[in-house]
């Protein structure tokens, strides 16, 4: 079966501070047609290079290795042109910072316009005319006069609406989205969230989804994958990530949540920090916070396997049994293994 | 993170009056934007209307609210950096309502009230080593022989967690985790009867969050310091508050135990806040247009 989307085998080094260093480590993962998958992880756990690597925006000197396939055709040996013909008709990202990414000196119409005049010819007006409808359908009243108007006279909130349209406007199909509500309010996340998930299906764009938040992740995916130090340690869906955590980072990094609707009374917490690929011992990269630790985690690297249909990459994921709230294993000594 | 119980000094208990550390009343704050519409230079910007809150020693008060509900300008105005428009502000059993500019007394309200600011990396001095910010501080504050001073920067640094070695360094040989760890030693220097922390977790990963989520609800414990903790996550503020005050476009719209606000809102904006958090079984609905 040919996938949407497939990432294989992908390692990336980038260079900082004059050397080399890892960023992603043997990530694969596949998105479908119509699919929406998370990417979850900390900072520096690779989400947001495994994205950008798909549409080929790593920093300068960026090395790749292994491979990326669309519809089933290999991007690695793409030149500059077949990556900017790529960007500009299958896939398309829509960034953290709407500020940060839009002209602040360009009306919000010629912002919204460019890719159709100038990759598709599109005549102006009828650009236009397509922009207004579109930022109608993303929830701004008053399309005609929000085109002519500039970043900087829109909320963030609204300013994200219109990247979203500018997105929907190419019709790509994938959306990868790299923490799109993150600088928003909660009110205007749920709004946002909203849009583009509606949006998205009505079109049947598929999307690869970047967060930090779990519970954002598994409200509207239809599967998750969690990394850690430049890994991909557990591919699974909302549902049974949430259930049985395969992986002790994510049960770990579940239970470490401060929850909603109940006070815990100590936050389970992991110790240490997370760790960069770099920076990540030889073996497990999760060894050094991981309470199951055992000699063989330092000695080789876990397999990826799988386990009723979730992805786990660890050594110990067959015999252990973890929660993934602090209440829910309160009763067994924090999650003890079957043995 | 340490286990060990470093001994709180007796002053920090005893330094600041018993009863209410905290208590405001009709607070307000105007700003004046130039420009604006209808041809006028000037028009007012009212930030915050009529807040009025008390807060017990030992206790924690949530303010919860978001961006541009005023609860940043609230805790600005708490610490002094911005002078209020109306309004009393009483802090360990102190008027600082008008601003002042003698230094004796800046520094007395350092000593009542410090806090902690969202941004680890924008709020320490790059060129400063750890223990020279601490060490700064206590001088400022306390009044200590050099050799007690090192002794009581080892103290803090412990209590939150860090090392002796990680005094030595500067603020760019830590992570952001560390960092934010560093901000509230710093803080806790002061033996302050109030601290103020405005977003200090929320630009934390997951897993340091819950590590300074724990530590800061250890220090309350042990110092019977109060906190007023500032925050959008509603998740954290009923991890770390017992009182809960929402604010919207700079009122107050509700306020009581943070258990009873988060259980049972009465205010449809509470109710609102609640429904977009997300998590499990949560669907995103298309709830405002701002």
């Amino acid at each position: 079966m040919t996938h949407l989307l497939e990432i294989d085998h992908l390692s990336v080094d980038l260079v900082t501070h004059r050397r080399y260093r890892k960023v992603l480590q043997d990530v694969s993962i596949t998105v479908e047609k119509a699919e929406v998958v998370s990417l979850v992880g900390e900072s520096g756990s690779g989400k947001s290079m495994t994205a950008r690597s798909v549409l080929n925006l790593l920093p300068a000197q960026g090395k790749m290795s292994g491979n990326i396939a669309f519809e089933g055709q290999s991007l690695m040996d793409n030149t500059n042109k077949d990556w900017q013909r790529f960007r500009a008709t299958k896939a398309a990202m829509i960034f953290q910072d709407p500020r940060a990414s839009i002209n602040p000196v360009h009306r919000i119409g010629d912002f919204l316009t460019e890719a159709l005049v100038h990759n598709r010819d599109m005549d102006r007006h009828e650009a236009l005319e397509r922009a207004a409808t579109i930022l109608e359908q993303v929830g701004i009243d008053d399309a005609k006069r929000r085109l002519r108007q500039f970043p900087h006279e829109l909320s963030g909130g609204m300013l994200q609406r219109v990247m979203i349209a500018s997105v929907l406007l190419i019709e790509p199909q994938l959306i990868l989205a790299d923490e799109p509500t993150t600088a928003l309010d909660v009110t205007t996340q749920a709004d946002v969230i909203a849009i583009l998930d509606d949006q998205r299906a009505q079109r049947e764009m598929a999307m690869l989804f970047i967060t930090h938040d779990l519970e954002l992740a598994a409200a509207f995916s239809d599967r998750i994958a969690v990394m850690y130090a430049g890994y991909i340690v557990e591919v699974s869906t909302p549902a049974q990530l949430h259930a049985r955590p395969l992986h002790p980072y994510t049960a770990a990094l579940l239970r470490s949540r401060p929850l909603l609707h109940e006070r815990t009374e100590r936050l389970p917490q992991i110790s240490g920090r997370p760790l960069s690929a770099f920076e990540a011992p030889p073996g497990c990269p999760f060894q050094d916070r991981c309470p199951y630790v055992q000699a063989q985690c330092s000695e080789s690297l876990p397999p990826t396997q799988l386990i009723n249909g979730s992805i786990v990459r660890c050594h110990r994921a067959n015999e252990l049994e973890l929660a993934s709230t602090a209440s829910a294993d309160a009763g067994t000594e924090g999650g003890q293994s079957r043995e | 993170m340490s286990d060990s119980t470093p001994s709180v000094p007796a002053a920090q208990k005893s330094r600041h009056l018993d009863g209410l550390a905290v208590e405001v009343k009709g607070l307000r704050k105007v700003f004046r934007v130039s420009g604006g519409s209808g041809g006028r230079r000037h028009h007012l910007f009212v930030a915050v209307e009529d807040a009025s809150f008390s807060l017990e020693q030992g206790h924690s008060l949530g303010i919860v609210g978001e961006s541009g509900s005023g609860k940043t300008t609230i805790a600005r105005m708490l610490v002094g950096i911005e002078p209020a428009s109306g309004g009393t502000i009483i802090v360990a059993g102190r008027d600082r309502s008008a601003s002042t500019k003698r230094t004796a007394e800046r520094r007395r309200r350092g000593s009542e009230m410090q806090i902690v600011f969202q941004d680890p990396y924008t709020s320490l001095d790059p060129r400063q080593s750890i223990n020279g910010c601490i060490n700064e501080v206590l001088k400022l504050h306390l009044t200590m022989t050099e050799s007690e001073r090192r002794q009581r920067i080892i103290e803090l640094l412990d209590q939150v967690g860090l090392t002796e070695r990680q005094g030595l360094v500067l603020p760019k040989n830590l992570s952001g985790g560390q960092r934010q760890r560093v901000a509230i030693a710093r803080a806790l220097a002061a033996e302050p009867a109030v601290l103020v922390l405005d977003e200090a977790v929320s630009a934390l990963d997951v897993s340091i969050q819950a590590q300074i989520i724990n530590l800061l609800n250890d220090i309350r414990e042990r110092t019977n310091m109060a906190f007023i903790f500032i925050s959008h996550n509603l998740a954290v503020v009923r991890q770390v508050t017992d009182q809960t005050l929402v604010l919207k476009k700079g009122v107050v719209v509700e306020q009581g135990a943070t258990e009873k606000i988060l259980d049972a809102p009465e205010d449809d904006y509470t109710k609102l806040l609640l429904a977009s958090v997300p998590e499990p079984g949560w669907k995103p609905r298309r709830v405002s247009v701002d």
